[in-house]
This record gives C-alpha cells, structure tokens and sequence, in this order.
C-alpha cells in the first residue's frame, strides 16, 4: 500500500513556519514571564528600603487629663517622608488592653526632618503619674514605641 | 531541504539570542534594585549601631544669674559624634537654630534662653538626631545613697530578754569596791582573825594586840646655859624650842696670835671707799703692784690699808713699817763750762758732745726725746736743741743756751734723763730757741756766726714760679716779701745770679762767673753753688714766696743751670727764712764746665770776717747731698770748754698716816701723819725699806678700823713713779710690805663655846638620844663641835665617839640642821637624875679680824622610848586603775577594848615615799564604828602601779598605858570612776542591773534593783545629780552611782502600767516628768530637790503600750501615746500645757531617744525615724535597724554620734550606728 503524502517543500515551509511560530512564542512567554518576575522583585525590596529609610522619633507627648487626651510631637528623622497610620495606647499601671486610634483618616503625612503635633482623643483613662505605652504606626506598617510617664 | 532547515535553525538561534539579552537586561535590573536594597540596609544597620555607641549625660541643670534662663551641662559620653536637634522643657519645644553638635567627651553648657521659676522643678529632654531622647530635671536630684550600717558592738555578759530596758548617762561614775590582798603588821601581833575576816560587815574579826612603839620620844629643850667663851647678846634658852626667827645670839671672842700685818690685794669697802686688806698672813697670792707718778715734791697717796679693830686695844709701842718699793726716777749729770775769754757770756750757744765715755745712753730714750737741761738751781730749765743724737754709735752733739756763764769761770747746769714717758719739751727744745737772734751784732769776746748744720735728709724740692730769668753771666735784683735778717743787717732786696749765688742787697747787670774764696769773703753772698754757670732756655730760676716748714718761713729759690758752656744740669735751692735761717738743697748735678765748676758754697757778710764756709765748698756736683742749714749763733773768740759730769738718780720719799675710822668712814682719830718715812734713791729695783713710827696706843670700840696712808714725794718738776709691791707669795714674808708690832697681837682666830643644861625623864626604857641644832653664823667657814656629856665617862663626847657633831657651816645667812643619834647606851648621856649638858664649841680662822656671831635657832635632846602601845597594820590593796579616778573611800569598822586611844589612816605617798595622814580619830568609845575617809585628790601620789597601802594605826593617848586590842572588823576601799557614755540596762524578769561603758567596751554588774525589771518598769539616769532614778509599778528609786547603792525615795502617785514612762525637763533639771501609762491619761512631775510630786494637766489622749516620753532641750516633753492611738504631743512645763503635735511615724515604739534637737524612734520593725524639734518634721532613716523589736522597753539610745540598739531579744548583743551615716528619706 502506498501512502500518499505532501511535498517536501511544502514540508520545509511548515517546518519553518512551525519553528519561527514556536519560538517567537517561546521567546515572548520567557520574556514577558521575565519581566513579571522582575517587577515583582523590584518592588518588593524598594518597599522594604522604604521601610529601612523611614525613621520617626516621638519627641514628646502632653497629656490632657481633663478631655482624656493627648498631643504628640512626633519628627521625621528618617529619609523618606512618612504618613501615620494609626496609634496605640496602653496603661502599663493597671494592664489596660491595647486601645487603637486610627489616623489614616487624619492624613498626617511627615516630611523629612519635620516635627508635626497632632491630638488624639482617647477612650483609656489617663492618670497622672501612670506609665503609658505609645505605639505609632506609619503606613508602611513601620511601629514606634515610647514608654512615657504621664505628668 | 537541506538550506530551509539551516535558515530554521538561524532564525531559532536568533530568538534565543533575543531572548538570552532580554534575560540579561532583567537581571541587572533587578540587580540593581536589589543593590540599592542593600545599601539602605546598610546604612540602617549602621544607624542602629552607632545609636548604641550614642550616649548623652545630663550633667546638671541650672539657673543663668543674669536672666533665670536655664542652661543644661551636657556631656557627650558616647563613642561617637551627637547631635542635638531638639530640647523640651515641660511641655514647651526650644527652637534651636541648629543641630548641636558634641564630639566625644566634650562638654556644653546650652543656654535654653527658657526663663523659669527656680522654686519649681523641670523635667528637660534632649532629642538626638538618631532619635535618642535623654532625660534631666531641675534642678537636678542628688543621688541618694545609703551608707550607714549598723554594726555589733559588743556582747553583754548575760543575755537580755524582753522587758529589759536601759538609759544613757553622758558622764556618770562606776564604783570597784576593792579588799586588801595582803597585810603586814608594823607593830603588834595578830591574836586571831585573817585577811578576809576584813572583807564583810559581819562577827569574824581581824584582832590585833598592840605592842610597843620604838619609835615615841620625847623632847627636852635646854633650861641654862654657861658661857665659856664670848657673849651671849640677845636671846635665851626659850629661843631654841622651836624652829623659827628667835635665836640665842652668841658673839665669839678672839684668839691673839700674830703681830705682823701685811698688805693684800682683796679690797674692803667702808664708807663710800674702798680700801686694800691689812692680815694677819704674808702675802698668799700674786703680786699687786700699784703706782703712782709725781712730778713736784708734794705727798701723794698711793694707797691705804685698813684692817678692823673690833675693840683691840692698841699698846703703845714702835711699830715698824716694811715697804716693798721699786722707783723709777730722772737720772741726772751735771755740766761743767769753762768760760776762756775771760768775759761773761750772756745766752751762749754751748755745744755739748756726749759718747760712750761720758754718758749712758741706755738710760735715755732712744730718740733722746727725754733730755732736759736745767740751770745751776736744777730747777730752771734751759732750752737746748740736739743736732745729732746717734743712739747706736753713742753719739751725740746738743746745743745748750746758757744764759750766763762767767767770765774766767765755771758754770754748772744739769742733764737729766730717763724718763720713758717724756718727748721733746716744746717748750724749751728746738734750733729756733737755741739759734741767735738776728739781726745782732758781735759782742766784745764774741760775733756772730752761721753754724753749719748738714742735715740728716735732703730736701730739695722741684717748686717754684719760672722767672724767665735766661742767661748767662747775668744777675737780676728781686724785692723779697719780707725783711731779712742777716747778721747785723736786714735787707729787702737781693740779686740772684745765674752763676748759683745770690748776693744780699744786690743790684742787676754783670754776674762774676769766676768764683774764688777770696773773692766770696768780701761779698755779701749766700752762695750755695757759686760757679760757671748759664740760665739759657729752657734753663731758669724758680721762687716760690710761699715756702714754710718746720724751722719757719721764707722764700724757695731755685736754680736750673747749665755749666758755660752749656754743659748738664744743675739743680740746687736756697731757702731764705724769716727768722735768719739759711738753707741749701740739692738736686741733680751734671755736666762740666769749661772755665769753672769748682764752686764756691758758704755764706759771707761780705766784711772778709763774717762768712762760714760749707763743708761742701769746691765739691762739683754734689747730685743729692743731704741739705745744708745755717743758724747763727754767738762764737767765742776760745771756745767755752765743757766737762760732763757723773750720773746720778733725783729718788723720792715715802711716809705713812695713820688714823683711825668708824663704820661711816668718817675719821675719829689721826694717830700719825707722814711718819716712818723713807728716802729711795735707786731706781728700777725693788728694795725693801723700813721706818718705824711710835704708835701712842689706843682703845678701840666696836666697828673701829685702823687706816694706814702710803704717801709718796718726787722731785719738782721731774717725773718719778713710785711701785709699792704688795701681796706677792714669791717674796718672803721678811720682804714684803707689812707692819710690825713687837709686842702687840691680832687676833688670828675667833671662837665661842658654851654649855648648855636641860633635864629629861628617866623613869622610861631610853631607846636613844638625838640631839639635833639648828644654827646659822654671820660668817662662812666657822667650825662648829657640838658634844653631849657622858656620865659614864665624866666628860664631853669627842670626836670619833658618839654624841659628838661636826661641821663646818658654808651656808650663811641660812640656818642649818645638824643632828646625831645615841643608838647605844643612850643612859650614859643623863645624869642620875636626868640631867643632861651639851656643848656647842664654834671657831673660825681670821686674818682680817672678822668676829663672828652664831645664831642658834633649835636646840633639842630628844629621847626616844618604848614605854608606849600602840598597833599598825598596813593593808595592800591593787588593782586600783588612775584612769577617770574620782573618789576614794577608805572605810573600816573597828572596835578597841579600850578607850583613849589616836586612830590615823595613812596612805603611803610614793613621790616622798613617805606616809602621809589623811585621817585622824580619837577612840572614846569601846563599841564598833565605822571610820570612812572620803579623799578626792590627785590619787597619783597615793597608786602606784594599780597599788594603794593604808596604814591603820592606832596608838594610846597616854604614855604610860597598858596594851590593848584592836577589833577590825572589816576594811574596804571603795573607789568610784568617773566616766563618759555609759547605758544603765535593767535586765528583764530579774533586779539585776548593769552597766555598759561604751568607752571601752565594759560591761559592770551593778548592785541589783530593790525590784523586778517586768516590762514596765524604766529608768532614767538625770545629769544633774549623776544619779538614775527608776521605777516599778508602785515606786520610785534612786541609785547613786557613786557609791553603787540603791535607796527607794517614794511611792508613785499613780501605778505605773505599759507604756509607762519617766523623763526629765532639760530646762527644769531637778524635776522628772512621770507618766503612769496603762491606760491612763495623768502625767505628774517629781521635784528631786524638794522631793514633792505634783499634778500637771492630763493628757488629752491615753496612754498604752508601746508609748514612750522624752525631754528636749526646749524644756518641754515630748510623748508618743503609744499602740492605741499613736499621738504625738508636746507638753510645755511652763505653761503646763499638752499639745497635740499630729501622728507618730509609729505607734509601738521600740525606743525613743534625744540629742540635741532630734528625737529618734524605732519601731518594733526596726524602722528608724527621725523627729526635728526645729521644725516639727519626721523623717526616716536608713537603713532600718536590722532587727524586730520584742516587747516594751527603751532599746534605743544615743549620744549624740551613734545610735544604740539593746536587742532585749534574748540575745546579748548590743549595736550601733554612725548617726551620719544615716540617710534620710
């Protein structure tokens, strides 16, 4: 029996065709998974650099007894301007839960080298004499800690 | 086929190539992402590290004092650069300017310009650039930091438990109760007892049988006395009892022995004058030569001599007078002169030769300075003047001036010499008293004459004004400044000539170069080189108008020539004198000259008789010759001849006055004047020479002195010194200046002698005899034999035998003490019936007659015997400490069977080591008793070496008496200690009570309480009194802390509960506040003068346990009320008022003490707290007290630099601590 088939030449160009289709294919798929790749790391560690850049220090914190709350001065002594994101506060005296105040609302953005003050209300009682814990968050998750004695 | 797969495959190569590229590209992207990454991280990391080598130090905080701004001391003490960015004070921000940069180590102080109240504080925060926040204040606090620790002190010799309870004594006693540890019997015996039958108060006694003492006497005193020598003249035996002021008073008589005074150098004053010594010996020492001088013939004292009468009676006699004398005196020859013209000659110059053959140039001076001449009388003295004195050839010519020799004649005038002292007499000595006077003319045997006189020098002198007078054969008339005598002439006016003379009264023009002698006769010439000579320049004459010298003044001519025709030099000078003199000098000479250099010298009146030529005439160039003077003088046609005589010596007399002098000095008889005189004529030998005077005689009083007056007599008017020789021991006695009396004799020694008698009791057994003198004598030296009669031998005691004293008193004008004891056979010194005798013999040796006196103050016999009792123990007792002694109680109880009796305490005193009486009793009663001493004196004397020995002595009245006994029934020395900071403890449960003496860390049981230490009893020691007073729960006792006893003064007006407490008001000393506690509310106060108690207001509380009471030094009382309540008040005694001061720190006190404005408390915690009276505040301290308290009772105590803590826990211990090291909180 005697197969019947195509032609050599027409063979040749499928092959060619075949092969230029396929590897452009291939070259694309690598190249665009490549810069996939590329991008995603990219940004992951200039996010982490950000984070390593930003420094904030809380200088001082004035408690107002009467309407229960607080003034912080906070100073960007870091490389990158930093936005607040929220507070913590905790009465180590009497072990009081962590109380969170939200400040993305607030939009306290603090430019490099700047000192800014901002008030916060707060639901915990403040007693004079009491040690308290601070905790400000940037938003890029960074925290801030300072442990003051309210007078 | 096989070209379409090859370009297949290119295609494929070059999409993987594209690809491998854009792989490529990718990766350095993310590299470089991923580098960034990296170093962000790194600088992070190096942020974090160097935030841990920052570190920033507050060093202080303070105020600017211009603008009360604050300004914060920083310090950087990291390891790396800090920068300050941000301050905070409070709540407020400071600006700064800009970062604050500190580099390690370095130090800022920033100026914050934050003005603030300086009376409030700060709380300040740095903020670094890194983020660090650094904390400070103002001001700054001080660090606080505990020191102190309460340390042991010591352990108590028992343990005190609960209910134990003390109080601090600032200065207080301790008292040792001491028993003799040993004992010896002086005398006596012990008949039975022991030594500790002395220790206690009870029936076992220590008795002791007397015996008899060897040691009584008695003393006698003398009742007569018989004189045997010298006087008695004031006093009798009543003077000699007693040592004091009263003498017998014996005057010696004299012993008469020698008959020769003699002259010594000691001096003796009567009067207002002193004289030399006359004795009794020869002369005993080296010689005094005294002198005197005269140069007249009156009487000169040369000295005087004394020697005391003393009532001698002088017999009329030769008294013969011994001098010793040595002259010194002119020697003298006479002088012949024989006139040969047969004329008178007036005031002649004569020349006198003197040499070896004729005079003795040993006995002038060796100048001849001492050379006199006087006329015949020997009394005129004539003027002289010598020429030549050669002492070494013997030689020498003197010109005389005599004012009359006769014609045909002889005339004597004298030469004397000799005298050392003398120099040229100015008065009569010199060629201008001896020259002629000019002008003068020729007398009938006599002209005048220029004697030539070669001087011993030259004296050529280069002076002189130029006169340009320039030439040759040349001479040039010049008016003198004065008139010149010159023989029988004077003249104005003279020529001096070039040719070297000048020519007297000459006029200018032609000078005779040709000189002759001849021609020089017959011309008026002072020629002193008259030749060929020539002034030509620069050759001249000189004058100088102002010349003068020893012989006068005049004019200096001086020639600067050189021979015709100029040849050399010659340099000469004439001297022309007011007064006539002519001299010439001479420089140097040279050269020749060609027509005459012989010259002619000399000088001529020009008459062809009146010339003198020299004896340097015709002499070319005498270059230098000694200088030529010419002095006129008268000459003799013949010469007088002169014949010098034979030496002799002017000598000089001596004489002696003789009076008598009272004590003044005043004279109350003249006996003699200028007798046993003697005439000395050899001089510069000592000769003894004698004269004798009759001495009328004569009866002195007392105080009557003899006096002899040398004199001495020279010659008028020439010196003679007298030497009278005295007191030489190399001479003998036959030589040396002295009087002799042949028959009459000085007393060469004194002595008294006298016997007393006295009587004595013979009924006792003798032990001895001593007899004892005290005396003084108004002279050294006396020599004093006092001797007791011996009955066994009927005679006084001699030297070597007993009962014979020797002495030689030295110690005028003090009395001496002289004494000797008769050990055997003291029986032989009395007589059968008692009598006794003693003799007291005095003597002294004299040379100046010096009577003595003895004064005897105390004369006793005093005879020791046994014929008494008594009995003495010395007891020993040690142990005894000198340190802070305050008192010393000697007590003993005795009994006697017997009474009339002396009881003594003596101590032995170590310094004398003797005893000494410190009490004395006498015995009336035979029943016990004690005898106590109480002695607070320097206890040196009396311990030594922790020793004291007392010395019981006990002895009958009565000689007479029989023995007795002596009971001694106990002998104790109690000696209290003064000492500082002592506690006084109760112990609990039990009455004993001690006391611990911080000092040295000792502890003393003390005499137990009348009562219990139960937890409510207390006790206080009170300074005022050094005593402690305490009480229990019914009454108040006092324990004297000197005497180691208790006494109970009183009942309490309250009874006394817990929280009971006594103090004391340190306004009101004598007065104790006494709170009874328990409940109660009343207080009242003691009065320890008056001993009254008294009510005072109650307290507006209770008080209960634990509550405790103190005085302050504001006179109030300050009281915790104790467990119930806690309060705290204040009472004020003057005001009797009790105010509540608040709330004490505690209400359970464990102790409560005070010192000086602070009250101290302690819990039953051991807290510590602190109570400012000042300012009404407490405080605590640390650290606490390291202990809890147990119970009620004061534990804790102070004195001031340390706090005391008495556990009372069962425990022995006892701590302390540094009240500055607390620290207050």
């Amino acid at each position: 029996m005697k197969r019947k088939g195509v032609s050599p030449v027409i063979a040749e160009l499928m092959m060619t065709a075949i092969t230029v289709v396929l590897g452009v294919s291939i070259l694309f798929w690598g190249m665009n998974t490549l810069s996939m790749s590329s991008q995603s790391i990219i940004y992951i560690v200039s996010e982490e650099e950000a984070r390593l850049r930003e420094a904030l220090v809380v200088e001082h914190i004035i408690f107002f007894y009467d309407n229960n709350s607080l003034t912080l001065y906070v100073r960007n002594i870091g490389d990158i301007e930093v936005a607040l994101s929220s507070l913590f506060i905790m009465d180590y005296n009497v072990s009081s839960p962590l109380e969170k105040i939200s400040l993305e609302d607030r939009g306290i953005v603090i430019l490099i080298g700047d000192m800014v003050s901002f008030n916060v209300q707060v639901s915990t009682s403040l007693i004079k004499g009491h040690i308290y814990m601070i905790k400000l968050v940037s938003d890029r998750g960074v925290s801030y800690v300072s442990m003051v004695k309210a007078i | 086929m096989i070209r379409k797969r090859g370009e297949a495959t290119i295609i494929a190569l070059v999409l993987l190539a594209l690809f491998i590229i854009s792989l490529i590209a990718t990766l350095l992207i993310v590299n470089s992402a991923i580098n960034t990454y990296m170093e962000t991280s790194k600088k992070v990391f190096r942020n974090i590290e160097e935030k841990r080598g920052e570190d920033l130090t507050i060093l202080d905080t303070y105020l600017d004092d211009a603008d009360s701004t604050l300004i914060i001391k920083v310090k950087n003490s990291g390891d790396i650069y800090l920068g300050i960015i941000s301050i905070w004070i409070n709540n407020t921000n400071i600006q700064l300017n800009s970062t604050i940069y500190l580099s390690p180590e370095e130090v800022k102080n920033i100026d914050t310009g934050y003005q603030i109240n300086q009376s409030k504080e700060y709380i300040v925060e740095i903020v670094s650039e890194r983020g660090r926040i650094y904390y400070g204040k103002y001001p700054m606090p001080k660090p606080q930091v505990i020191t102190g620790r309460w340390e042991h002190l010591s352990y108590s010799p028992v343990i005190f438990p609960p209910g134990s309870t003390a109080t601090y004594a600032d200065e207080t006693y301790y008292v040792n109760k001491y028993h003799p540890f040993n004992y010896s019997i002086i005398n006596g015996s012990i008949t039975s007892g022991s030594l500790e039958s002395l220790y206690y108060d009870d029936d076992n006694y220590m008795i002791l049988k007397s015996a008899p003492l060897s040691g009584t006497y008695k003393n006698y005193y003398p009742s007569a006395y018989n004189i045997l020598a010298g006087s008695v003249i004031a006093g009798d035996t009543s003077s000699l009892r007693i040592s004091d002021d009263v003498y017998l008073v014996i005057e010696s008589s004299p012993i008469l022995t020698e008959s020769k005074l003699y002259a010594h150098s000691e001096s003796y004053v009567i009067g207002s004058s002193e004289y030399y010594m006359y004795k009794t010996v020869s002369g005993d020492g080296p010689p005094l030569v005294l002198n005197y001088n005269t140069t007249d013939d009156e009487w000169h004292q040369i000295a005087s001599f004394i020697y005391p009468l003393n009532g001698l009676n002088l017999q009329s006699e030769t008294w013969n007078f011994y001098y010793r004398v040595k002259l010194k005196s002119l020697y003298y020859k006479p002088i012949v002169i024989n006139e040969e013209t047969g004329k008178d000659l007036v005031n002649y110059q004569v020349k006198i030769v003197l040499n070896s053959s004729n005079f003795n140039f040993e006995h002038a001076k060796r100048d001849g300075s001492d050379i006199r001449f006087m006329d015949s009388d020997q009394n005129t003295l004539l003027d002289y003047w010598i020429e030549r004195w050669d002492y070494d050839s013997r030689e020498a010519i003197i010109w005389v001036k005599v004012p009359f020799i006769p014609g045909g004649s002889s005339k004597v005038i004298y030469l004397y010499y000799g005298d050392p002292n003398a120099s040229y007499d100015p008065n009569h000595y010199g060629i201008e008293k001896v020259m002629e006077p000019l002008p003068a003319t020729d007398g009938d045997n006599y002209m005048i004459y220029y004697q030539e006189w070669i001087m011993p020098d030259n004296k050529f002198q280069l002076i002189g004004t130029s006169m340009g007078w320039h030439g040759d054969d040349y001479q040039w008339r010049y008016q003198l400044p004065f008139n010149f005598p010159y023989y029988s002439s004077t003249y104005n006016y003279v020529a001096i000539a070039s040719n070297g003379y000048i020519e007297v009264d000459g006029d200018s023009g032609r000078s005779d170069w040709g000189s002759t002698e001849r021609k020089f006769r017959v011309r008026k010439y002072v020629s002193p080189y008259w030749a060929d000579l020539m002034t030509d320049p620069p050759r001249d004459i000189y004058i100088d108008t102002t010349y003068s010298d020893e012989y006068g003044s005049g004019i200096y001519i001086r020639w600067n020539t050189t021979y015709y025709y100029l040849s050399g030099d010659q340099n000469f000078a004439v001297v022309l004198y007011r007064n006539g003199l002519i001299r010439f000098d001479y420089g140097y000479f040279s050269g020749q000259s060609i027509r005459d250099d012989t010259p002619v010298i000399g000088v001529s009146y020009g008459d062809n008789k009146h010339y003198t030529l020299s004896s340097y005439n015709g002499k070319t160039n005498p270059s230098y010759n000694n200088s030529l003077l010419y002095w006129p003088r008268k000459k003799a046609d013949i010469e007088p001849s002169v014949t010098v005589g034979e030496e002799s010596v002017s000598g000089g007399y001596i004489s002696v006055d003789i009076s008598i002098l009272d004590s003044t000095g005043e004279v109350v008889d003249v006996i003699g004047s200028k007798v046993a005189s003697v005439f000395i004529n050899k001089s510069d030998t000592w000769v003894t020479l004698s004269g004798s005077f009759d001495f009328p005689g004569y009866s002195s009083s007392e105080e009557e002195y003899l006096v002899v007056k040398y004199y001495v007599r020279g010659v008028s008017g020439a010196s003679t010194r007298f030497y009278l020789d005295i007191d030489d021991y190399n001479i003998s006695q036959s030589e040396q200046t002295r009087i002799e009396l042949p028959s009459q004799e000085f007393p060469s020694g004194y002595i008294f002698n006298i016997e007393f008698e006295g009587s004595s009791n013979r009924a006792w057994i003798w032990n001895n005899i001593t007899i004892t003198l005290e005396s003084h004598y108004n002279f050294n030296g006396v020599e004093v034999n006092m001797s007791l009669y011996n009955y066994n031998l009927n005679r006084y005691s001699q030297e070597g035998e007993k009962g014979f004293i020797s002495f030689t008193y030295n110690n005028s004008p003090e009395d001496i003490v002289e004494s000797e004891i008769v050990l055997s056979n003291p029986e032989y010194y009395r007589d059968s019936d008692g009598s006794w005798k003693i003799k007291i013999i005095g003597y002294r040796d004299t040379v100046f007659n010096e009577k003595f006196r003895a004064y005897i103050d105390y004369l006793v016999y005093r005879v020791s015997f046994i014929n008494k009792y008594g009995s003495v123990i010395d007891l020993y007792f040690h142990d005894l400490s000198l340190n802070n002694f305050y008192s010393l109680i000697t007590a003993s109880k005795i009994k006697y069977n017997c009474t009339n009796l002396f009881l003594n305490y003596k101590v032995f005193n170590y310094p004398t080591s003797d005893w000494s009486l410190i009490s004395s009793w006498t015995i009336d009663s035979m029943n016990e008793r004690s005898y106590n001493k109480t002695l607070t004196n320097d206890f040196s004397n009396i311990v030594y070496d922790g020793m004291l020995i007392l010395r019981i002595n006990s002895t009958l009245v009565s000689d007479d008496a029989s023995p007795f006994k002596e009971y001694i029934d106990a002998s104790i020395i109690y000696a209290a200690y003064r000492v500082s900071g002592v506690i006084y403890v109760g112990r609990g449960n039990t009455s004993e009570t001690y006391a611990y003496i911080i000092s040295n860390n000792t502890w003393k049981r003390l005499s137990d309480a009348p009562f219990i230490w139960d937890g409510i009893a207390r006790l206080l020691y009170i300074s005022y009194n050094r005593m402690v007073y305490a009480f229990n729960e019914s009454r108040l006792y006092m324990y004297n802390t000197t005497s180691d006893v208790w006494v109970s003064i009183d009942s309490l007006p309250g009874s006394a509960g817990h929280g009971a407490s006594i103090s004391y008001s340190r306004t009101y000393e004598d007065i104790i506040i006494y709170i009874p506690g328990g409940g109660s509310s009343s207080a009242y106060i003691y009065n320890i003068t008056s001993g009254v108690w008294s009510d005072i207001q109650n307290i507006p509380e209770a008080v209960s346990s634990y509550g405790m009471a103190i005085g302050a030094d504001d006179g109030c009382i300050y009281l915790i009320t104790g467990r119930d309540s806690g309060g705290f008040y204040r009472y004020n005694i003057t005001s009797n008022e009790w105010i509540r001061i608040g709330i004490s720190p505690t209400s359970e006190l464990g102790g409560m003490t005070y010192y000086e404005g602070f009250i101290y408390i302690s819990d039953l915690d051991g807290g510590l707290y602190r109570y400012t009276v000042s300012n009404d505040t407490w405080n605590g301290l640390l650290p606490s007290i390291p202990v809890k308290s147990e119970g009620e009772g004061v534990r804790l105590l102070t004195d001031g630099s340390y706090l005391y803590y008495l556990r009372f826990d069962y425990t022995a211990d006892v701590l302390r601590i540094d009240i500055q090291s607390l620290t207050v909180y």
